[in-house]
């Protein structure tokens, strides 16, 4: 909300200043989000007389005046209704503008020569008064510089009000806070009540009482269809930034910055049957205001001329239920509505007023009888006519009632976490209006019709810290019993399980959890997509169900950006419909690209490989403790190479992937080179388990080397299986240490090399039982792998 | 031969020999087997046996010499040898050494990391939650009804379900405090998701929630452990204050500004658990009370480490990334 501090000081002007004002709102939590400097926007206009007027030798309507700016006598054409010899008025001279920006300079006006320009304050932006030039008392100067002589300048404070202030959308909410937080009061207008001058009433039916409990209505007949809004109030409305419109509707608005009710004027014409407030039929339209038709649901609160609706209630008029400028006799509303009947309706509709910002966060429930006598004294004022009575239609039982709000001391010191001193908690609820009665051990408080929003023991203490001073209650720290454990025994954290990729060499990335629809078609297609309703873009638009896409979007922005070594690792969480049950569990992701180590003048050249994954993955395992076997899939996701693809399991069951990027998907995303990933689901990497440490064995080892040549597609893990079968806990180690395909061993055939180190953990073992072991062990290669030794 | 010329032959013999093979060949030219002092040994028993004590003295006086000389040439050649093989193994030390690939993690999880390590030395525990979540555990059990004018701060983004992204990690503190009785001293990290993209937001970003509910846990303690936890974030004593503020889930809520170099900065929101919030997740509000905080890991990142665009966080440029490798 805007307000003018100029505006706010005829409320209450405490002896600070715009600065101290500013800490003061913003401390008292309505905050100043933003201050801004108006005046007068014109260059270079100024009083002047006219000394001459002549009619327009040949353009009808047209006068040319002899002009003194108190420079020097200018000739300029004007054709305003009031252009008089001797008129004071305001003159923008050649080189001057006016508000919309227009240079002034000199023209020929059907022939005849204009230098300069009369202006009305429409032109100079501070008035409503269009078809006038300005007329000045003859106390004003000729040469007077406007922007001296208007004194327009002002700071207008743009606050920030949360929902719950609803009370303070007003200058007299605002003028209340600073009251409060200076101790001074703050003066209220003048409100008396407007005798009628007729007895002319509508009825008014309140179908709805819970939505709307109250409705004051008055008419108005015989106003001046062509009076004019003040200047006084033009400049008020626009420092809200406001527009002025016509002067009926300015005062309504004017009344509502001033006080918070928001009215409405109908032309009586259109309710002359009376009024009902209804809910909507669901499907009834309406055209409002903005020319938007609008289709209604049964929950929208409606005003109605008895069978049609006229408006939404608290929102917004219907477009032909407002003024027309030969409207003289008017209806005035001024309504009490129930929040939650406002709530969610404008919104709805994708627009929001001041009216229904105001009644969605609540207004004064007392405040419509004050209101609806402003605002005739008001329009009397400025566009006259004759009042009739005031109808109010209120049903009692719907209205909110003022509450007594109790609050112990004990509740009160728990709940700050210091005794502030009770006297001076009694002033502070006292100065905002509760009327305290303090006891032996409590304060009763009679909350008033405008802090609606006080309802409980809390928004006593909320409202007494907020007076006394956040800053100014003591800091302190909770106690606590120290009690030794570790959360973190059994399970590790992510942090444990990232910073081991990134000791490999990775960096970490993070990416959207949602993602393009064209990517996310790419990956686990078998399970079903997750759109947003909302998305903030179209390639935005999906809930990722793999990390792979996300990181190979950041592949394709660093190689674009030349990086030729790309490592990067993600750990987040992505979604996965499984039949009825979403799925949310934290995937751990990296993909691997580029030259396989960092460029170095030692450099021993080759090609990035499967093993080089396979080497990070089985390094990460191993340093967290877990024992993993890989193994050729049987389902493998399609975003694989299908000869380049492992399943990861942890104690038989699979946890993930990693393997070569299908050529196809690396094309649709424009990577041009081999990529390698992995997905594995982080939480089974979290496992900890306490070990046993074995003894170490004091006897020698032996190692035997041999080669076996085995069809092509015998995987290794079934070599290494028999192995360990048949030696058991003699076989220390075991390694793979060559893999020969080609000439000399046959089409289809491999011939694997194979390093055995063999211990025992109580003997020396024996020269003849190695062998005897070695032969047994190659005649089961021979028998259930087809296996020949080379 | 005299055994003085003989000498002087040996004596030249060993220092001549170029290299430790050489050297060898000379030893067992003189002492092998058949050597030239061995075979004078042998000698010996054919001289008269008066003569034999002096002329045995004088050989067995040249082979301990030339014994000597042997170790000694022996021990010249090894370290010249060594010498040699060391100037040969020099290298140009100013050449760079041989590395692997770099890593690191990114600045955001730096971030989240240091918050939790000084949480968790405080005595609090981490919890998590899911980040799609229903309507009532982001809004409901907050406090936040349908419609109510609160749901205009969050900008929340939907799914077809009706469930939400979270707006805020405070699902997390209702859970917690529905499965667990006070006292309850958590920490809530996670991501959140608000609909909202510029310089400052981002429509995905990472949040810190604390909760801590006991008995006699007042306004003051969130002040005093907030103040301490900024200044420990931060490592020095920051300016901050405390500004009266509204979430429907505290009473009183206050929004933290801390003093930077162009003026006060929103950090954080806190305040005092509304009891609403309590008595809906099964917790008596007339024996504990509790005070919660929240705020954005990577906005306070951008402060630390002087990030002026949020966006570049989730750009994952590796020249940005190995910055903070």
């Amino acid at each position: 909300m805007k307000i003018s501090e100029k505006w706010l000081r005829t409320w209450v002007d405490p002896p600070v200043s715009s600065d101290v004002l500013v800490d003061q709102l913003t401390n008292a939590g309505l905050e100043v989000d933003g201050v801004q400097e108006i005046g007068f926007e014109c260059e270079d206009v100024v009083v002047a007389e006219i000394t001459g007027v002549e009619v327009h030798p040949t353009a009808n309507g047209l006068y040319v005046c002899n002009v003194d700016d108190g420079a020097g006598q200018h000739q300029v054409v004007c054709g305003a209704p009031n252009t008089r010899k001797g008129l004071l008025t305001a003159y923008a001279r050649t080189g001057g503008s006016i508000i919309n920006g227009t240079k002034i300079g000199t023209q020929s006006i059907h022939g005849v020569t204009s230098t300069g320009m009369l202006c009305s304050n429409v032109e100079l932006g501070y008035g409503a008064d269009g078809r006038k030039i300005v007329e000045f008392e003859s106390t004003y100067q000729v040469g007077q510089a406007l922007g001296d002589v208007l004194e327009l300048d002002d700071l207008v404070l743009e606050l920030d009000l949360t929902p719950n202030r609803g009370d303070c959308f007003s200058i007299r909410g605002v003028a209340r806070e600073v009251a409060v937080a200076n101790g001074l009061d703050h003066a209220e207008p003048s409100i008396d009540p407007v005798p009628a001058e007729h007895n002319d009433e509508i009825p008014i039916e309140l179908e709805d009482a819970e939505g709307c409990p109250k409705y004051l209505g008055r008419i108005i007949r015989n106003i001046d269809p062509n009076a004019v809004t003040p200047d006084w109030m033009v400049q008020r409305l626009m420092s809200a930034g406001l527009r002025p419109i016509d002067p009926v509707v300015d005062v309504t608005n004017f009344v509502m910055l001033e006080l918070g009710q928001p009215l409405h004027a109908f032309d009586l014409g259109l309710v002359s049957n009376g009024i009902k407030v209804r809910k909507a039929a669901k499907g009834e339209t309406l055209v409002l205001l903005d020319g938007k038709e609008v289709t209604l649901d049964s929950n929208v609160l409606l005003i109605t001329d008895g069978t049609k609706p006229v408006a939404i209630a608290g929102v917004m008029g219907g477009e032909d239920s407002g003024i027309q400028p030969d409207t003289t006799d008017i209806f005035i509303e001024c309504a009490y509505f129930n929040p939650l009947s406002i709530i969610g309706t404008a919104r709805s509709f994708g627009i929001q007023t001041d009216a229904s910002t105001r009644y969605e966060r609540g207004v004064d429930y007392a405040l419509q009888e004050r209101a609806m006598e402003r605002v005739t004294r008001l329009l009397l004022d400025i566009v006259g006519g004759s009042p009739g009575p005031v109808t109010n239609a209120c049903e009692e039982t719907w209205m909110p009632k003022s509450q007594n709000v109790e609050l112990l001391f004990a509740t009160m010191d728990r709940l700050v976490g210091e005794s502030i001193e009770r006297e001076t908690v009694t002033k502070v609820f006292d100065k905002l209006g509760l009327q305290p009665t303090q006891t032996d051990d409590r304060w009763i408080t009679k909350v008033p019709s405008h802090r609606f929003d006080i309802q409980i023991k809390e928004d006593l203490v909320e409202e007494l810290v907020r007076v006394y001073g956040y800053n100014r209650v003591q800091s302190r720290v909770p106690i606590q019993t120290l009690s030794v454990q570790d959360e973190l025994a059994e399970k590790r954290t992510l942090y444990d399980v990232k910073h081991q990729l990134a000791q490999l060499g990775y960096f970490e990335a993070i990416t959207y959890s949602f993602i393009a629809p064209e990517h996310d078609e790419m990956f686990l297609a078998d399970i079903p997509s997750l759109s947003l309703e909302n998305p903030i873009s179209e390639d935005r638009a999906r809930m990722r169900k793999s990390l792979i896409p996300g990181l190979l979007d950041t592949v394709r922005y660093n190689v674009d950006r030349n990086q030729d070594a790309i490592r990067v690792f993600e750990c987040g969480m992505c979604f996965r419909q499984v039949g009825n049950e979403l799925q949310q569990d934290t995937y751990l992701a990296a993909v691997l690209t580029g030259v396989p180590e960092p460029e170095n003048w030692a450099q021993t050249h080759s090609d990035l490989d499967f093993f080089d994954l396979k080497g990070d993955v089985e390094t990460l395992c191993e340093r967290l403790g877990m024992v993993v076997e890989f193994t050729q899939p049987l389902q493998r996701p399609t975003y694989l190479h299908p000869g380049q693809t492992a399943s990861l399991a942890i104690d038989g069951s699979e946890i993930g992937h990693l393997g070569k990027l299908h050529p196809a998907i690396a094309t649709k995303f424009d990577i041009n080179q081999p990529v390698f990933v992995f997905e594995l689901q982080a939480d089974s990497l979290l496992r900890r388990t306490q070990k046993t440490l074995d003894v170490v064995s004091p006897f020698p080892s032996m190692r035997r080397d041999f080669a076996l040549l085995l069809d092509n597609d015998v995987p290794a893990v079934k070599v290494e299986q028999i192995a360990r079968n048949e030696l058991g806990e003699i076989l220390e180690e075991l390694l793979f240490f060559d893999v020969y395909r080609g000439e000399g061993i046959g089409e289809g055939k491999k011939s694997l090399a194979i390093g055995l180190t063999l211990r025992h953990p109580a003997k020396t073992l024996e020269e003849q039982t190695v062998n005897s072991l070695l032969s047994d062990l190659i005649a089961k290669f021979n028998e259930q792998l087809g296996a020949e030794l080379r | 031969m005299d055994l003085e010329t003989q000498r002087t032959d040996a004596l030249r013999q060993i220092e001549n020999s170029a290299s430790e093979r050489e050297l060898e060949e000379t030893r067992v030219a003189l002492l092998g087997r058949r050597g030239l002092i061995t075979q004078q040994l042998r000698s010996l028993k054919d001289l008269p046996a008066d003569q034999r004590p002096e002329a045995g003295a004088a050989i067995n006086s040249f082979r301990t010499e030339v014994e000597e000389l042997i170790a000694r040439r022996r021990h010249q050649l090894s370290e010249s040898d060594l010498q040699r093989q060391l100037e040969k193994e020099k290298v140009d030390v100013t050449l760079p050494g041989r590395r692997g690939h770099r890593g690191g993690l990114h600045p955001i999880t730096q971030t989240l990391h240091d918050i939790e390590r000084m949480f968790r030395a405080a005595g609090y525990s981490v919890a998590e939650g899911p980040e799609i979540e229903s309507d009532y555990y982001n809004f409901q059990a907050l406090n936040i009804p349908e419609h109510h004018p609160a749901r205009d701060m969050h900008d929340t983004f939907y799914l077809k379900s009706g469930q939400v992204l979270r707006t805020h990690t405070s699902p997390v503190q209702i859970r917690t405090m529905e499965t667990q009785q006070p006292p309850i001293r958590i920490i809530c990290p996670g991501k959140v998701f608000r609909f909202d993209s510029d310089r400052t937001h981002t429509p995905m970003f990472h949040q810190v929630e604390g909760l801590v509910v006991d008995e006699n846990i007042g306004f003051a303690d969130l002040k005093g452990t907030v103040i301490d936890f900024v200044h420990a974030f931060f490592q020095r004593e920051i300016e901050l204050r405390f500004r009266p503020s509204y979430f429907p889930f505290t009473e009183p809520s206050a929004e933290v500004d801390i003093m930077g170099a162009t003026g006060w900065s929103e950090v954080m929101g806190c305040g005092v658990v509304h009891p609403n919030v309590l008595e809906m997740s099964g917790i008596d509000s007339e024996k504990y009370s509790g005070f919660a905080f929240g705020f954005g890991a990577d906005r306070l990142a951008m402060l630390k480490y002087g990030v002026h665009d949020l966006r570049q966080f989730f750009e994952n440029d590796l020249r940005f990334l190995r910055q903070l490798a």
